[in-house]
């Protein structure tokens, strides 16, 4: 393995999909066969489409149980996750909806199987919500059933059973104040932001209805039991700092946050930190993967510790430069300086390539920050119980949308998106709020109207863009609504969690419970194409 | 990629087009008209279409008429959609071309493509099923006119221009189109109507194997002696032929959308008679 030098330039999306690896193998065995010359190896997309890794299909039957006030005693679960023709990612994906099976509830009595299924589909591989928008359909959409069956309002079955601090989750894992988000606020503020108090289902002139749903939804990383990331800081004559570590930019802006934990922890500009863009597996120190919504946990938290190094042989050279103790002093500005005289102090350009005395003499030699992180206390699924820690903490969310339906033509346009998601501190709230938003689209597409079609003899018949069709341009919600609320990690980077994948997880129950609520009809299956919702409302085949 | 090697012929006249067809077939090689490309390099480029020599119809000036004259509108083969559409003299065209495709496809889509289409839909008939329209067919009795409700294309020939008469350009009218989903993309059913003489004309697409215009369901819709449901009903079990299945939509769901699109159509034209 050390013989294989991997570059990995600016990848720009993925989603998961660059979670596996297929094309590389095959460009190897390429350029082996013409002695090492360069070849370039594209899939059309036709062949993308079906040769490529895709996400899993599920088909979920769960059974809960309540008491007479709705508070949760006992739930069965039952996934059968469609992996296709290769287990590939699909045998990680079952092992976390398993982990995850119950969504965000205290459920004091679990049964789950939960199945990865080999069949001659497309295979499957990682995609954003690794099994979580998926999971989450199939518990959301029975809990708001559960709802209108005890006759209470959807929100307050939610509250009622939210998991939390003291509880333990599926598979015995303890939650505490610092590896969960805050469910109750999560679903205060979304039902403020919806409006849910205006009404559910509010019938209007010409034949609209407009309709609202929600969705609870959590998620842990489960990342391998020793995850680990580094990073090493390097400084440049002019006291600006470079940034080497093994995260991947995918687009989700994660050189700009570990950039920005550099810069606060250093207090300099963040203009003054380089992150490199490229990774390249020979000079950066390893990362387990950028994957799992982990980077900013894993990487921020290397990062994090390789500026804190930094900051302590800076303190230790000025301490030298100033003549005075390392414990008097601190820094800002760019510079060392004494507590209680700011005055005295040293500009990190003269410390960063060690420190030059009038006479000449040199000392220190250049600073170079050292930080790495690994998982703590992680451990797989026990064979018997399945119990076990698959990740360090969970953050959790609440996302709702609102429709308008057309009751003669089942034709609806999503009025409002809304997110509220507990992901411990938000270092980049604009990035994160963009993040919610993209996940928001993904999951409505794929719920409205993503779907392979295959014939008889299990063929795609839609591997196409004009024939797969997504939602488009113009037909996204008209408005989406992003909020954070913030409830700390201790043992995260300034208190951060993960948030990348989370947007999705939820849009897709959120759209089903919604359209479900304008059409006083269940819907449970995907997509919710005004075809899909006519078959239901008419009871037809 | 279009994994084969073709000739590109661009003949400045219909003749020449003609011409060269012949002398392909002559030699054995397989030809094709090429009018936008947008089939043809879609088709080509996943193997389901295979030429040795392309005659391109778009640089024959003929092919690129677009003139109204007081007998009527000449549109040329190679006119492109957005430009039938942006030029406003025939407006029912023009609302039913807009709906095919997107916006930058059809800066390329010429109506010569569409109404010979290797794909089941070709809606922009549709505009022209229900006008009388005419068509230019270039073949071995040189340029001849056929009504396009009757048109059959024999091997080699080709569409040069269409013609709208006149009288029938500011008709009436209402298009409609329904799809999966989106607003683009292949319909579930399109439909063009028109008022004509106090009578609704009606043409489908989507709904069964070839687009279509039936006096007899003309005659049901038309029926003043049933109700509006009445005739909708009757007029949908009319259809002759085969209502379609496919990834857009069920037989049944089609039968639905139509009904619901014929219900909007004579509500809007009721009004306008």
């Amino acid at each position: 393995m050390g013989d294989v030098i991997v570059h990995i330039p600016m990848v720009r999306g993925a989603f998961g999909r660059k979670g596996t690896v297929q094309l590389e193998p095959l460009a190897y065995l390429a350029s082996k066969a013409v002695g090492g010359q360069l070849v370039k190896l594209n899939f059309d997309r036709e062949e993308d489409m079906t040769t490529a890794p895709c996400r899993i299909g599920l088909d979920a039957t769960i059974k809960l149980g309540v008491d007479v006030n709705g508070k949760l005693l006992a739930g069965q679960y039952t996934y059968l996750v469609d992996a296709g023709a290769y287990s590939d990612q699909a045998a990680g994906i079952t092992r976390a909806i398993a982990l995850d099976c119950t969504g965000p509830y205290h459920v004091p009595n679990v049964w789950c199987d939960t199945y990865c299924m080999y069949t001659n589909h497309p295979f499957a591989t990682s995609f954003r919500g690794y099994g979580h928008p998926e999971l989450t359909f199939a518990v959301e959409r029975t809990m708001d059933q559960l709802a209108k069956k005890m006759g209470i309002c959807p929100i307050e079955l939610r509250k009622m059973n939210g998991i939390q601090p003291g509880h333990t989750s599926p598979t015995q894992s303890a939650i505490t104040e610092n590896n969960i988000g805050d469910v109750e606020k999560c679903i205060a503020l979304v039902k403020e932001r919806i409006q849910w108090d205006e009404g559910v289902r509010i019938v209007e002139a010409d034949d609209k209805i407009r309709a609202k749903g929600l969705s609870l939804f959590w998620k842990t990383s489960t990342t391998a039991t020793n995850a680990q990331a580094a990073a090493i800081l390097t400084f440049e004559a002019d006291g600006t700092v470079n940034l080497n570590c093994a995260a991947v930019e995918l687009g989700q802006g994660t050189k700009t946050i570990l950039g920005q934990i550099v810069a606060e922890t250093l207090k300099i500009k963040q203009a003054d930190v380089h992150v490199t863009l490229e990774v390249n597996t020979q000079n950066d120190p390893h990362q387990w993967r950028t994957v799992a919504s982990s980077t900013t946990f894993l990487a921020g938290n290397a990062v994090h510790a390789a500026a804190q190094d930094a900051v302590q042989q800076l303190k230790k050279l000025a301490a030298v430069a100033l003549q005075c103790a390392e414990e008097d002093l601190d820094v800002g500005g760019g510079r060392v300086y004494l507590k209680p005289d700011p005055t005295h102090g040293v500009d990190y350009k003269d410390l960063a390539l060690g420190y030059k005395f009038p006479s000449g003499h040199a000392i220190g030699g250049q600073i170079i920050g050292v930080g790495k992180y690994i998982q703590r206390h992680l451990t797989p699924m026990d064979k018997n119980t399945g119990f076990g820690k698959p990740g360090p903490w969970w953050s959790v969310g609440v996302q709702a949308v609102e429709v308008e339906v057309d009751k003669k033509d089942f034709t609806y346009q999503i009025l409002n998106a809304v997110t509220v998601l507990d992901g411990g501190t938000i270092i980049n709230p604009m990035t994160a709020t963009q993040q919610m938003r993209g996940g928001m689209y993904m999951g409505l597409s794929y719920a409205a109207i993503e779907k392979f079609v295959f014939n008889e003899q299990a063929v795609v018949e839609n591997n196409d863009i004009r024939t797969y069709g997504m939602l488009r341009y113009g037909e996204q919600p008209k408005k989406y609504i992003v909020d954070f609320i913030q409830t700390p990690a201790v043992d995260g980077p300034y208190g951060a969690r993960g948030i990348g994948e989370y947007g999705v997880i939820g849009a897709p129950a959120a759209l089903a419970n919604s359209l479900s609520n304008a059409l006083e009809v269940e819907l449970n299956e995907l997509p919710l194409t005004p075809e899909y919702l006519w078959k239901m409302k008419k009871g037809r085949l | 990629m279009i994994a084969f090697d073709f000739e590109y012929y661009q003949p400045l006249i219909l003749k020449d087009a003609d011409e060269k067809y012949r002398q392909a077939r002559l030699l054995g090689e397989k030809a094709v008209y090429f009018n936008g490309g947008t089939e043809f390099i879609t088709f080509a480029r996943k193997g389901q279409v295979e030429a040795d020599v392309i005659i391109d119809l778009k640089t024959i000036p003929d092919c690129h008429r677009l003139a109204l004259n007081e007998d009527e509108l000449v549109i040329g083969a190679a006119v492109t959609l957005n430009e039938i559409t942006e030029s406003d003299l025939f407006p029912l065209l023009g609302d039913v071309v807009k709906k095919i495709a997107d916006h930058t496809s059809r800066n390329k889509i010429t109506i010569g493509v569409n109404i010979n289409s290797r794909l089941m839909y070709k809606e922009a008939l549709l505009g022209l099923f229900v006008v009388d329209a005419e068509v230019e067919v270039i073949g071995e009795n040189g340029r001849e006119r056929q009504a396009i409700s009757k048109l059959k294309l024999k091997e080699g020939e080709f569409i040069s221009q269409i013609f709208i008469p006149y009288k029938n350009l500011q008709l009436p009218f209402v298009s409609l189109k329904r799809t999966k989903l989106s607003k683009v993309g292949y319909p579930v059913v399109s439909i063009a109507a028109v008022v004509k003489d106090d009578e609704i004309r009606v043409a489908f697409s989507g709904l069964t194997a070839q687009p279509f215009r039936c006096i007899k369901v003309e005659e049901i819709l038309n029926d003043a002696t049933l109700s509006i449901e009445s005739r909708i009903e009757k007029a949908i079990d009319k259809i002759s032929m085969p209502i379609i299945k496919d990834l857009n939509g069920s037989e049944d769901y089609r039968k639905f959308v139509t009904a619901q699109l014929l219900w909007e159509i004579l509500q809007k034209l009721e009004v306008k008679k």
